[in-house]
């Protein structure tokens, strides 16, 4: 399955409390999706007369989990807009291991802005990379639908 | 929108490179991860600060230059760096993991992730036999010298998590019974009324709850932090504020002679 194998791939490098994050949310939402099906959910059916089916949707799952538990944390620290240069000509040591500085922002922020290019080549929302629930993500998908019409 | 045939091997090719070209970046402990919002939390808290015109200093750096940011209650603030918020003669200190009593019962205390104190609080070296066995000191500072205390949550919002800020806010704020501390609700006031900074986004109940418990108790829950909504400040946003008695007359003070002296 694609998204099982995106799903392994993002979470290669991760530890194993994080894939285990991970895991459980692509999981709900699989549930979710599940339960939406039983109920003729017309934003699902909107979707699916559109091309998209049950596995994309998860891979949808899949890279808003990544988002949310992975890349969103770390993008909160790469944002340098205070005047006063904390973070970045004045790099924060946060114990004796993790340092926040320019040079971190800056590789932060094209990982960041890699990931926001697959979301636009893949036409998908990146409102829908915040959502947090199965029903949220379907909708929102099947808004942007809508409105092209 | 594509086809599936065409969708999923795109989207798989755009992944493995990105797994190829990024890992090494991203692939941090989760305490860094969490880490990384607490920071991103502070830098938004500063934002604000600055915004409302206060001066914003770094103090106590390493003498490399660094800011060494406090990661636990156990640790004693004053061998750390914090900030220093100041307009015209009024300070106010920029702390994190600093522990707060009640004031109510100075067994009830616990650690914010970051919080606005006035300038030189007294912090408190304290020794209980119940701690580390009375070897070892703990600090703290009482609630009656806090503006406000703000927590930082890289999760989804949930009820749960909402209602249990408001205990947080009780616990850390005297001002919120004893009206003598000089601290009020007001829109036009300089300081962000305690908040929780929540990485995930809100569904509709959850953002009516949110607007409830911030109408009915003087502190702000904002969330969709991980999508981009770091600015606090501005109209648009609908926070609460809090007002200090002698903050404004010190900010009117501190404004330059020039714009008394310019004429329409």
């Amino acid at each position: 399955m694609a998204h099982e194998k995106i799903q392994k791939q993002l979470s290669e490098y991760l530890e194993y409390d994080l894939r285990q994050l991970i895991d459980k949310r692509v999981s709900a939402f699989k549930r979710q999706l599940e339960y939406i099906k039983t109920k003729n959910n017309s934003y699902l059916l909107k979707l699916y007369s559109n091309n998209w089916n049950d596995e994309m949707l998860k891979v949808v799952f899949v890279l808003n989990s990544f988002y949310q538990l992975v890349l969103g944390p770390l993008d909160s620290s790469a944002r340098s807009s205070t005047l006063c240069g904390l973070g970045s000509d004045i790099p924060i040591s946060y114990g004796s291991s993790i340092k926040f500085n320019a040079s971190r922002s800056r590789k932060i922020n094209k990982t960041v802005e890699s990931f926001n290019n697959i979301i636009v080549k893949l036409e998908i929302n990146s409102f829908v990379m915040g959502l947090n629930s199965a029903n949220d993500i379907v909708f929102n998908l099947a808004k942007d639908l809508y409105e092209d019409e | 929108m594509k086809t599936s045939s065409n969708w999923l091997p795109e989207v798989e090719k755009m992944v493995t490179e990105f797994v190829d070209a990024h890992s090494l970046v991203y692939s941090k402990k989760q305490r860094e991860l969490s880490a990384s919002f607490e920071i991103g939390c502070f830098h938004a808290l500063l934002d604000y600060y600055e915004q409302m015109q206060f001066d914003i200093s770094v103090e106590n750096l390493t003498k490399d230059g660094e800011f060494r940011y406090l990661t636990s209650p156990s640790g004693n603030p004053n061998n750390f760096s914090y900030v220093i918020a100041s307009i015209g003669d009024r300070a106010y200190e920029i702390r994190q993991q600093l522990k707060i009593y009640s004031e109510l019962d100075e067994y009830i205390s616990f650690a914010p992730d970051l919080s606005v104190v006035k300038k030189n609080s007294p912090i408190e070296k304290v020794k209980d036999d119940d701690y580390a066995k009375g070897k070892r000191s703990f600090y703290r500072v009482s609630s009656k010298d806090v503006i406000a205390a703000h927590e930082c949550k890289s999760l989804p919002p949930f009820p749960e998590l909402m209602v249990s800020f408001i205990g947080m806010f009780v616990t850390a704020h005297s001002w919120h019974t004893d009206h003598t501390c000089g601290v009020t609700l007001n829109d036009t006031g300089l300081h962000l009324a305690p908040t929780m900074f929540v990485g995930g986004s809100a569904q509709a109940m959850h953002l009516k709850m949110i607007s409830a418990i911030q109408k009915v108790h003087p502190l702000n829950i904002v969330v969709g932090m991980h999508q981009g909504n770091w600015d606090l400040y501005g109209p648009h946003k609908k926070l609460n504020r809090l007002d200090v008695s002698g903050d404004k007359e010190a900010l009117a003070l501190a404004e330059p002679i020039d714009d008394f002296l310019s004429f329409p």
